[in-house]
């Protein structure tokens, strides 16, 4: 156990915890876009600033989703400097992608100018990377990845192209923070939309329910080493 | 080579090499590094050797790695005399040996002239290299980098025999920490706490790196090393490795660096002969090999998490940090980065001692290894100076002591040009202007004022330099050059570049200078790694010393370096003798007028490039700009 000061309260905190899990564990709101927990941290979008110091050191700002509780650590997490450095990073993603609910009600939280002092662009993607992150740690499709670099860099398929090995799961549609990866379904086909990738669905035997593309059947057998009628009627009616 | 099988056994070795050198034999050194090799070196060396070949002479030319004084090349020193030849040709090459090594007889037309037309007989005494103290550079000159004897004469590799026979891991550690070493290649972080840490932390393998991913614009230093002197780095390294407790090397170099590439894996091959690298080493029991890993030129790969993504087959994206390198750097295990020059000096602290390197520099590390900045530095000096290259110099030296007596001062000074301003530490470090002149160069120093020491890049400016246009450059140069990984790096710059471009167009507005100052320090305080917390400095120092030229490019358009092309005019004022070479040079026709008569320029076709400024022998082209064209041009 570690002993933290948090906000000037007292908490213990669990070896290898990160700061952000101790805050959410005791309630403290910490905004966060690029954190899940089913994914390793990797401190990207920078929402979730704090400021923090260790044995009365210097103060230094540090993305919470990554850094581990140390002991005699004190955090501030809506400090005078935190909060101004962390409307400074939500207003620019507002004038990156000034359309999304999500940003805007951040941003609305967080007492955000209503209106960016940068020119505004059409982005609908705050290039946290989540997507990409679920894609291979969670998925392990590995079908998306981040493109170019700088300000050029841009989410998608391997060399901009649509992902061969998307398998159609949606799993980056789930987690996106700003809920620009689009899926359309019908009976025949799944789309996601972002990354341009049709994929045929297969039907349950049984109810006939366009379950799962055929795709990711190929995948996931591959993967588990599963029989193949193991995929031949949805979850549903399985049980 | 003989393989040397004990500590004792290569000190023998290294000993006869150092006997069999004759420090008055007739030898030519000529300059084979990169640059030298672009002004036409190869074949001034073929022709040395041909030519003495045919007249059966006993001289041994060298190709030596860089010298330094890359605009004069290719670059010639005769030993033992130490007479210096610049821009030397391969037609030369029988004059030389007739003149001057037959009869000590100079050639005036082979001299170093300086801007005052001094002149320089031998190296020593030329100002570029008379200021310089020249440590890790000591046997560039000397020596070929292919040939392991040569280094082996120099008394190359002593420091690893002492090291291996009558250290213990902790000693070594110690003595790097109390000789107050801090890395090159930008943070400065004390290279012997850096070792301690990875010593102890848990976990095998551990990994040593070598950080030869040099990507400032202008910069070459890292190059220059492991091109002229491979075997130093690896001497290094070597030493690291055993004190470290590591059995596995990377170098991490640019595949831009051709040359550096072959003579570093000549060195290796050339080392694993000797015995020195691979399993049980002089049967010490310590195993140690090095493998060179190329990288694709990001910038930001210098960055070490970066970096180690990289050699990972990762995208080269930093890490947040902690956790540390040292405890889970390369594949989760704990690794030492060190730049390539840190490694370089490694040897010689061990050979000289700690006292001796303690005595170069500034500060007192013998409490704290913080405490202050010791040994040299390489500078790439560039920009408008006179002298550009590669210095090395003792830390606390001054700037004007680099810029003046080094680099020979301002280009065209005779012109009326003087120094503005001088930036330090690559493209993300900051602008220092005339009135730190004086103050002494070293880590802390540097940051105290904004800037930094970086990896050792040092661009001189003058006053025809827009100092809005220097952010501009940097900036946009960074935001390409980022991993576009962090919200204020990569949006951050993206602002700041737009806001710059406008700015220069002369569409600045007054609100831009503290949504600047915002940004920076945004940027300075939450980005992911020391790219982007560095990246604001060229704007914010430019804005902490040039304000007034923020200002005066929003309120009236003016641009005090006279650059901005938007914001310029060229005119042609009565002092014009009507000479006529404006309008011969003019690329766009802009300039008309007779013979011996006032000429006259067209702004709708003047596309700005300077070249009537440049050409008017008269003085009586001028650069108007802000107000100055309203009253002149009346637009």
């Amino acid at each position: 156990m570690v002993e933290i000061l948090l906000n000037g309260q007292k908490y213990e905190a669990r070896a290898g915890e990160t700061i952000l899990e101790v805050a959410q564990r005791v309630g403290i709101d910490i905004p966060t876009l690029c954190h899940s927990p089913a994914v390793k941290p990797t401190g990207s979008c920078r929402v979730c600033l704090v400021e923090f110091s260790v044995r009365g050191g210097s103060k230094k700002l540090t993305s919470s989703c990554t850094y581990v509780v140390e002991p005699n650590m004190s955090v501030e997490t809506h400090s005078e400097r935190v909060l101004k450095h962390r409307r400074t990073v939500l207003e620019l993603l507002q004038a990156r992608v000034p359309d999304s609910p999500e940003l805007k009600k951040m941003a609305k939280d967080n007492d955000v100018r209503l209106e960016p002092r940068f020119p505004v662009m059409k982005e609908d993607c705050i290039l946290c990377g989540l997507c990409v992150r679920v894609c291979d740690e969670v998925v392990g499709a590995k079908a998306i990845e981040l493109n170019d670099r700088g300000t050029k860099l841009t989410v998608g398929g391997p060399f901009m192209e649509s992902p061969e090995d998307c398998i159609g799961c949606g799993a980056c549609v789930y987690v996106c923070p700003v809920n620009c990866i689009k899926m359309e379904q019908t009976a025949e086909t799944r789309k996601i939309v972002k990354w341009d990738r049709e994929l045929p669905m297969r039907k349950c035997e049984t109810c006939g329910y366009p379950f799962m593309p055929n795709f990711q059947v190929l995948r996931f057998k591959k993967w588990a080493d599963m029989s193949g009628d193991f995929f031949k009627i949805c979850p549903d009616c399985r049980k | 080579m003989e393989k040397a099988t004990t500590p004792q056994a290569l000190l023998e070795i290294i000993e006869k090499h150092e006997k069999a050198r004759d420090p008055k034999a007739v030898r030519v050194s000529v300059c084979g590094g990169t640059g030298c090799k672009a002004s036409g070196a190869t074949p001034l060396i073929e022709a040395f050797r041909s030519e003495i070949a045919t007249r059966k002479l006993d001289i041994e030319v060298i190709s030596t790695g860089c010298h330094g004084f890359c605009e004069r090349g290719p670059l010639v020193v005769l030993h033992p005399s130490g007479v210096f030849y610049q821009k030397v040709k391969p037609k030369d090459v029988g004059e030389i040996l007739d003149k001057t090594l037959a009869k000590g007889e100079i050639i005036p037309r082979l001299q170093y002239r300086d801007e005052n037309r001094q002149v320089y007989e031998k190296e020593k005494d030329v100002p570029f290299y008379k200021h310089q103290e020249r440590i890790v550079f000591a046997m560039n000159g000397h020596i070929d980098p292919t040939r392991l004897d040569h280094y082996l004469s120099m008394g190359g590799y002593r420091a690893l025999a002492k090291v291996l026979s009558t250290r213990t891991p902790e000693e070594v550690i110690d003595e790097v920490i109390r000789s107050g070493l801090r890395g090159r290649g930008g943070a400065g972080f004390p290279a012997g706490m850096k070792w301690k840490y990875t010593r102890v932390a848990t976990g095998t393998p551990k990994y040593v790196i070598c950080n030869a991913d040099e990507g400032d614009p202008g910069a070459f230093m890292d190059r220059s090393i492991l091109e002229g002197n491979p075997h130093l780095v690896l001497e290094g390294m070597i030493i690291g490795a055993f004190a470290i407790g590591s059995g596995e090397g990377y170098v991490y170099v640019r595949n831009e660096y051709p040359l550096a590439i072959e003579n570093l894996q000549l060195a290796i091959s050339q080392a694993r002969e000797l015995g020195i690298l691979g399993e049980n080493i002089l049967g010490t029991g310590f195993s140690f090999d090095v493998k060179i890993n190329r990288g694709g030129g990001a910038f930001v790969c210098g960055e070490a998490t970066a970096l180690v993504n990289s050699i990972e087959g990762k995208r080269g994206m930093p890490r947040t940090r902690p956790p540390r390198l040292a405890e889970k750097g390369l594949y989760g295990k704990p690794t030492n980065i060190n730049n390539v020059e840190t490694w370089a000096n490694v040897p010689y602290i061990i050979n000289r001692g700690v006292e001796w390197f303690t005595s170069i520099g500034t500060g007192d590390v013998s409490k704290n290894p913080w405490g202050g900045s010791k040994g040299t530095k390489i500078f790439s000096l560039v920009g408008k100076v006179n002298n550009t290259g590669l210095v090395e110099v003792p830390m606390g030296i001054s700037l004007r002591k680099i810029v003046f007596d080094i680099g020979g001062g301002i280009k065209d000074s005779k012109k009326g040009r003087t120094f503005k301003a001088v930036q330090t530490g690559g493209p993300s470090g900051g602008c220092i202007p005339a009135q730190y002149l004086d103050h002494p160069v070293d880590f802390d120093e540097l940051s105290k004022l904004g800037s930094m020491m970086g990896s050792g890049g040092m661009i001189v400016m003058d006053d025809h330099t827009c100092m809005v246009e220097v952010a501009r450059y940097f900036v946009d140069f960074l935001k390409e050059e980022s991993c576009g990984k962090c919200t204020p790096c990569r949006e951050g710059l993206r602002r700041m570049s737009e806001i710059l471009n406008r700015m220069v167009r002369g569409e600045g507005r007054h609100e831009d200078l503290e949504l600047l100052e915002d940004l920076g320090s945004l940027m300075e305080n939450a980005s992911v790694c020391g790219l982007g917390e560095s990246a604001a400095n060229p704007v914010l120092s430019t804005i902490k010393y040039f304000k007034s030229e923020y200002e005066h490019h929003i309120e009236s358009g003016l641009c005090d370096g006279r650059q901005c092309i938007d914001l310029i005019r060229y005119h042609i004022s009565d002092a014009c003798t009507g000479c006529t070479i404006c309008a011969k040079k003019c690329p766009t026709g802009a300039i008309t007028g007779e013979n011996k008569q006032l000429h006259k320029l067209d702004q709708a076709k003047c596309v700005r490039c300077g070249v009537c400024y440049d050409a008017c022998n008269f003085n009586a082209v001028s650069i108007l700009s802000g107000a100055e064209i309203r009253e002149k041009l009346g637009e």
